[in-house]
Order: structure tokens, then sequence, then C-alpha cells
């Protein structure tokens, strides 16, 4: 009680009396200033750049409508994958849309199998509109059931898609009209969380995901540089995709194939990657904290082993050109490798140092900072990017405790980090048999 | 007709050849050598001379010309059955009609050869000459000949056999007749080639299927994506929802994005324009091209289009000239189908368990070398062969034993009141009569018996049980 009485006394020195605030703040400085606000900033800026030329810029709109291939994988997802393939057969596209769903490990995924040739009768009430089953006997994992789609689509736009992710009507009409651009090789969209009113937890991502994924990647995307396109939701054109050999095997390979991307433009600065706020999808966050825990252990795993192992000779400024070597760097090393660690370190470092009341009272201030960038992120997202205001807006519950998330969520992705590098636990899993990931590069 | 009687297969004509040409042929000179050719323009000037041949032969490539000869062969009374070659291609619906391409020679003499034997073995003791007898005359000359239906899209069954129309003299429906042919058990099936449906009332299959509201039965129905709106219930057709390339209620302006969250479809979206109807499924209904009725596609007859050939039955009628199995050799001692003699057999054993003092005998003869010997000595021959020594067997059984045959070449007889000690002296009259009967010829039909009296058969057995493993022992 005491220590809180105190903490309370440290808060109201800072904030009403201003004494020490500067300079105590200036022990965050490294953090916000190096790190966290260039970051935010400068995806304003990117957003801020978009909304402009959305307004003022009249889209030359041709007629041209090629033909789409929209890969499903699919693996336990049982009936719910009927969604997906209707919003894709829903979709209000006047070109052809050939729908591949691609069952790996079809005999012990049969209720998957089932649910889709259930749809096989009602493709004929849809115009313009095919849809092939690929039946994989033999579980190969999620790369293999892509490039399976990829060597029998017919499409020139190939997107590759989960089975738990369906799709607002728009999305292939408002993703293929990028690709008139000769020199767009990908594009993705923003992601929602479809079950955000089943718990705390989905709640929480689904917010996350506005945030960090709805606005960061547009910001990003119009400064050129992307951090990955995600692989429940990215749209290519396919000829590129062929061209550089489709995915390889491991997992995160939609992170691999966004640095073997990125390497690519090294070499042809031209090519660009995209980012289509229209192009809406919605997919399943994990219900209960410990799926979500489960999850994230396994994207920063791989996180580290994509840099690490597969790209370490690939993060180059020679081989992805200074646009994307630096951003890497800051981003995809500084931002999500050193920066759970600092964080945990300085935490750990205040806790002993700073006597309990004072220490408090630091968290506490952070959290508040915290707090304020998300707010003001938050109304901005509001006000300017989001397609479902009011949806939306129940998100305004979980603010308060939203920078709470998101350092337990940094937390773990250091514990995730270190359990890749001591565990190798990017052998570990789900996403394809064990045979399968061993084949990767280690 | 002094010819006909001569009868196609006397050996003397065995150098005979008819030739069919209505062009110069070179081919003469080759044949001429080995045989006595006959050249005739067309039918009717052979007609005037009716010279008979086991073989015919139409030269030049003029489908029409071969059709025309083919056709008028193959309705003739005394020509039907010959084999006919042809020099060129013939047009597809005839090819069942010809008996392939005229070989050289020495083969073609070896091929009249066979066709002879088959034909001096074949009954024309009943020369009545229904459509029935031509058939099986064909088919007997023809010991592997399939029958295969010809699709023809123009023929209201699409499915025409050109032999049977050719042989019945076009004066029966072929699919009628094969239905008879098949329930007297003449033919056999080969394999199933279609299934299809036909009209109820003129067995066409030419019909066509037609969506028609439930309710008033019209025709002028029309698949209609209709949306249903989420946010105001709003129910239209989904034009009314398109505006730029998005999905707007016409109603409440929202934007609809996603089904199952923003919107479904209904699943009534047929309508029809005579009585403004909405239903989820229309109506089938199907109407014959041919004779314009229409009717339920439940209703519709279903027709299993399939090749045949001449079944065993069919061959024992080519050679006795009336229905024959072995069996009407025992005919005066009770030949019974096999299910009844199991039955009979059956209630010996458990009459025999039951009273000691009833007893039978169970003989069984197994021909061995049937399929040898008629390649040996022909179908003639091996009949005479079996009917003396059935001859024989009558004389041996009396009046309560009964017989019956399990395999074309597994005869069994079932002797009431014969005990061990008879069934021994039986086998051994019955071995004394066989070596008589291979003394008389020098041909050996070859045979294996087994017995067995009631006191030695296991409780456990059953008819069917005993006849199987004595059938096991014998082979």
């Amino acid at each position: 009680m005491q220590t809180l009485t105190q903490t309370g006394q440290i808060l109201l020195v800072f904030l009403l009396q201003d004494q020490g605030t500067i300079s105590y703040l200036l022990v965050f400085v490294p953090f916000v200033l190096f790190l966290e606000l260039p970051l935010y900033f400068m995806t304003w800026l990117g957003i801020f750049r978009y909304i402009t030329q959305d307004t003022y810029e009249i889209p030359f709109i041709s007629p041209a409508t090629p033909r789409v291939t929209c890969a499903i994988t699919c693996y336990a997802e049982g009936k719910a994958v009927q969604n997906t393939v209707i919003s894709l057969l829903e979709q209000i596209y006047p070109g052809h849309i050939e729908i591949i769903a691609m069952v790996d490990g079809v005999q012990k995924n049969q209720a998957t199998y089932q649910a889709l040739k259930d749809l096989i009768p009602r493709i004929s009430s849809y115009p313009r509109r095919s849809f092939i089953i690929i039946a994989k006997i033999q579980r190969g994992g999620r790369v293999s059931s892509l490039n399976a789609g990829l060597s029998r689509a017919s499409g020139e736009v190939f997107l590759a898609l989960d089975g738990d992710t369906s799709f607002d009507n728009q999305m292939v009409y408002r993703s293929a009209l990028h690709f008139q651009n000769a020199n767009v090789v990908a594009v993705t969209g923003p992601m929602r969380v479809r079950n955000a009113k089943k718990s705390l937890a989905t709640r929480l991502q689904s917010l996350e995901y506005m945030l960090s994924l709805q606005v960061g990647k547009l910001g990003l995307t119009n400064l050129n540089v992307i951090n990955n396109i995600p692989g429940a939701f990215g749209i290519f054109r396919k000829s590129f995709l062929q061209q550089i050999g489709g995915w390889n095997t491991g997992t995160a390979e939609d992170l691999d194939l966004t640095l073997r991307i990125k390497q690519y433009q090294g070499r042809y600065p031209q090519l660009r990657f995209e980012y289509e706020p229209g192009a809406v999808s919605h997919t399943d966050a994990p219900e209960k904290f410990s799926d979500f825990l489960k999850q994230r252990l396994r994207w920063d795993g791989d996180l580290w082993y994509t840099y690490a192992n597969k790209h370490k000779r690939g993060i180059s400024p020679s081989i992805m050109g200074w646009g994307n070597f630096l951003f890497i760097l800051w981003y995809g090393i500084l931002f999500q490798i050193i920066m759970p660690f600092t964080i945990v370190l300085y935490t750990i470092y205040m806790a002993i140092t700073q006597p309990l009341p004072f220490f408090l009272a630091s968290i506490a201030l952070v959290y508040l900072f915290y707090l304020g960038l998300i707010l003001v992120q938050f109304v901005l997202y509001l006000a300017v990017l989001s397609d479902r205001k009011w949806e939306d807006c129940n998100a305004f519950l979980v603010l308060p405790i939203y920078p709470l998330f998101l350092f337990i969520a940094r937390l773990w992705s250091a514990i995730a980090l270190l359990n890749q590098m001591f565990n190798k636990g990017h052998l570990d899993s789900a996403m394809a048999p064990w045979w399968v990931l061993k084949k990767g590069k280690q | 007709m002094i010819n006909k009687s001569l009868s196609l297969g006397s050996l003397d004509m065995s150098d005979e050849l008819v030739f069919f040409s209505h062009e110069k042929t070179n081919l003469l000179d080759q044949y001429s050598v080995s045989f006595e050719t006959h050249v005739f323009h067309d039918y009717v000037e052979w007609k005037k001379e009716r010279i008979l041949s086991p073989v015919v032969i139409i030269t030049g490539s003029d489908p029409n010309y071969i059709a025309a000869i083919l056709d008028k062969i193959r309705r003739d009374e005394d020509l039907f059955a010959s084999l006919c070659f042809v020099t060129e291609s013939v047009p597809a619906s005839y090819s069942s009609l010809v008996d392939g391409q005229l070989p050289q020679p020495p083969q073609l003499k070896q091929i009249i050869n066979q066709f002879l034997d088959l034909f001096s073995a074949y009954n024309n003791s009943e020369v009545h000459i229904s459509h029935l007898g031509r058939l099986i005359k064909y088919l007997w000359l023809r010991p592997n000949f399939i029958l295969h239906p010809y699709q023809e899209w123009q023929h209201v069954r699409l499915y025409r056999y050109p032999l049977l129309e050719a042989l019945s003299q076009d004066k029966s429906d072929s699919f009628e007749w094969l239905q008879s042919l098949s329930a007297s058990k003449l033919l056999e099936p080969v394999a199933l080639i279609d299934r299809q449906r036909e009209c109820a009332f003129c067995h066409s299959s030419h019909l066509s299927f037609i969506d028609i509201c439930p309710g008033c039965h019209a025709i002028d129905i029309e698949l209609q994506a209709s949306l249903h709106c989420f946010t105001c219930g709003c129910v239209d057709v989904q034009e009314k929802f398109i505006h730029s390339g998005a999905l707007i209620c016409p109603k409440c302006n929202t934007q609809l994005r996603h089904i199952g969250s923003d919107y479904d479809r209904p699943i009534e979206n047929h309508s029809c324009h005579v009585c403004h109807q909405t239903f989820v499924e229309p109506n089938v209904l199907a109407r014959c091209t041919v004779c314009e009725k229409e009717m339920m596609p439940n209703d519709l007859a279903s027709n299993r289009i399939r090749s045949w050939k001449l079944s065993d039955r069919g061959r024992i009628i080519a050679v006795r000239g009336e229905v024959f199995d072995i069996a009407t050799s025992f005919d005066q001692l009770n030949f019974i189908p096999k299910d009844l003699f199991i039955h009979d057999l059956d209630w010996l054993l458990i009459s025999s368990r039951r009273y000691p003092d009833i007893t039978f005998s169970l003989f069984g003869i197994y021909f061995l070398n049937l399929i040898e010997l008629i390649d040996l000595i022909g179908h003639t021959q091996l009949l005479q062969m079996l009917e003396s020594f059935a001859q024989r067997l009558r004389s041996m059984l009396r009046t309560p034993d009964l017989s019956t045959r399990t395999a074309e070449n597994m005869l069994w007889l079932l002797l009431p009141h014969t005990d061990a000690q008879g069934l021994s002296s039986f086998q051994k009259r019955i071995e004394n009569s066989m070596q008589l009967l291979q003394a008389e010829g020098d041909m050996k039909l070859d045979c294996r018996f087994i017995s067995v009296a009631s006191s030695q058969i296991l409780k456990s057995e059953t008819a069917e049980l005993l006849l199987a493993r004595l059938y096991g022992e014998l082979i």
C-alpha cells in the first residue's frame, strides 16, 4: 500500500509539477526516438501519401480483367473451408476466377475434403467461376500445397490464401487492378479478425491487426518497403512467381518468399509490392491466450530462422538494395529481434537498480506514454483507414489494456527467439511434416 | 432350286468362289488357280444362276455397292451364312456383316475347311428357315463371333444390330428379339455397352429434358440470382444491388461486403414468368422428340445395350437341331436341375441318418478332355460319342435313379437303395462299358469316376458340401 502511495506521489510530481520529467523522459529517448517513433512517423507519412494520392489522383481503370487463380491451402478446417470458397465465388469480378483448393493429407482430413466436394454442385450457378480440388494423399505441408496449386493455376494473377480466411466481395477486383502496372509483382491487403467478439484474446488481436498490420503495411508499402506478404493472403503475378520458383521448403515460407522478392528487387528496383486497402480479408485468430502464445512462438521463432539461417547472406545492400536493406536492418532486425531483448533487459535492469516505487512509477509512465501513442494511432486509423468504422469502435473497450498486451507480446517474442536460437523450434512446426522441414536449409 | 438341296456344305463345293464385282479385277487370276471362280456383276445376276459357295467376295471400293450386295446376301435364304470377304474397307454400319478382308488363297482354303467342318456338324434337319434358325446357324459357323451393337445417332433407339436386321429380313425389332433370345438362353451377354433412357411410348431415345415451373408447369421460367440484405431484410434480384462494382442495398444503402455477415443468397432463386411463383428447384419433364409425348423422367424406360454371343445352349441347338443337353440322353431317367438334385440329395442324407435301413449312393462322372476332343475330332463326333456313352449309361440306370450336371463336363447320378456293395458293382459295369466304348473309336473319352455310399458320408456334410468335396477330389 505504501509502495503504491509513493508511486502515486512520484507520478504526481512528474506529471503536475513538471519536476525532472524531462531528464527522466530522456531515459526513454534511445527507445522511443530511435526505434519506435520514427517507425510510427514513417508509417503515417506513408498513409498520408496514400490518402492524398487516393483523393487527388484520378485512377485509370482499364476494362481489362485478367483471369485470376485463387489457391486455398486446406488442412483441418472442416466445414469452415466452405466460407472461404463461397466468399470467393461471391466476388464481384467480371473476369474468370479459378478456385483451386489443395487438401493436404486428405485421408486424415476427410471432413475438409467432403465439405469441398459438397460445394461442387453450387459452382455452376456462378458464371465465370471454376473449381478444382487437389486431393493430396501424402501430406507435404503448406509449401507443397502452394506449389501444387501454382503448377495447376491458369490465371495471370495468383492468390495464395488460407482455408480459414474469407474475403470481402471486392477483394479480387481491387487487387487485380494493381497488376495493370507491369512492375507490380505482389499485392496484399488488410487482414481483419473475423472472430473478434469471441474472447478478450481475439479482441486484443483484432486491435493489433488493425494497428500493426493495416496501418503498418499501408504506410510501409507507400514507401515501397513491406515487411511481409502474409501466407494467408498474398496476391502475386503468376509469371513472376513461377520465375522465382514458387515457394521454398521450410517454415515461414511467406517471409522467405518476401525476402527472395526483395533480393530480386535489388537487381530490378522497378519491381513493386503494393498494398490494397480495399482488398479485405477476414481470418480467425486464436481464441485462447495459450493458443495465441503458441502461434507467436512459431511466428517469432520462424523470423529468427529466416533471418539468421536461410537468408544470412541475402540480407545485404548489394543483394536487396539499400532501401530494403536499411528497412530490414531497422524493422526486421532491430525492431523485431533486438528490441524484445532490450525491453526485457531494460525492465529487469530498472527493477533491480531503481527503488520499487520509482520503478512502478516509470512503468506507469511508460504505460501512459504508449496508451497515448496508441490512442492517437487508433483514432487516426478510425478516421482515415477503417472501412468498418462502427464495428471497429468496439476496440475502444480493450484499448486500456492493449499496451500491457503489447508488452507481454514483446516479452514472449524474446522467449520465442531464444527458443529458436537454442532449440531449433522451426523443426517443430505444425505447418509441414518433420521430414519435409528437415529438407530445408538448417 | 436344285442347288439348294445340294446344301452349302457338301465338300465338293469347297473350291467354289463367288465374286461380286462391278469393275475389272485382277484378283481372279490369283484365286482361279486353286478355286473355281464365278464372277457376278450384281445380286440379280447371281440370282439367275444361284451358284452356292461357302465364300462370297465383294471387290471394289464403292461403299454403296458393297453395302447393297451385303444387304442382299445376308437376307438371302441360301447365302446368308456364307463367309463374306471384302477387298477394300466397308462402311462402319456394315462391318458386322462381313468376315473381314480377303485372305490369301492358302489361308482362305484353311478358313473354308474350318467353316465346312462346322457346317457339317450343324444340324440342318429342321430347316425351318425361321430367323431364329438363321441366327443360330450364322453364329455357329463363326465360333468366336460377338454380336456388337452399332451406334447411330439418327436411329430412334441410337443403337442397332445390323446383323439381326438382315437375318430377320427386317421383320422384327432387334431389341425385342434380343430379349426373347436372352430369355430362352440362346444368347448370352458379353458386355454392357450402354444404359439409356427411352420414351415409354415409342422407345425412342431422342428425348429432350425441359425445366418447368412446379406450380403451373409453364416452361417460361428463369434463374434469378437474388440477394438478401441482413441490415434491412430486403430481398431482390442481384442486378438491383450492383452499383459501380460494389453491392449496395437498394433499400437501406448499406454496402454489402461479405457473404454470411452482410448478406446471403435466398434458396428460392427460380421464378416463373407465367404464375410469378418463386421456387427452389424446377420440375423436369422429358419430351420424346419422335412421338412428342411428355412424361416424367422417372417414367422413362431403361434399355441396356449389350454385346452378345451364342450360348452353350445355342451351340447345342445348332448341333442337335433341338434343345439338347447331355442330360437329354437321360431324360427317361429323370434328369433334374441342379437345385432339385441337391434338394433330393439332402433329403436322402437326412432320411438315411434317421433310418439306417435307407441307403443310397452318389456317383460322379467327370469328363477330362471334352475341350481337347472338340479340337481333335470336332463337335459332331464328340456329340456322337457322348450320345453312345449316354445310351450305355441309360441301360444301366433304373427308373428311380436321378441325374444332374453341375458343369459342362460333370455328371452326377443319385442311386437310391444302393449300398456300398451295389455301388461297386455299378462302377465295375460302367468301367466295362467305358472300355467297350473306347475300343470302338480311336479317340479316347477320358473319364474319372468318384462314388460314395451313404454309409461313408460324414454326419456333418450337406449335399452341397458333399458335391463340392467330391468334385474337388476329382479335379
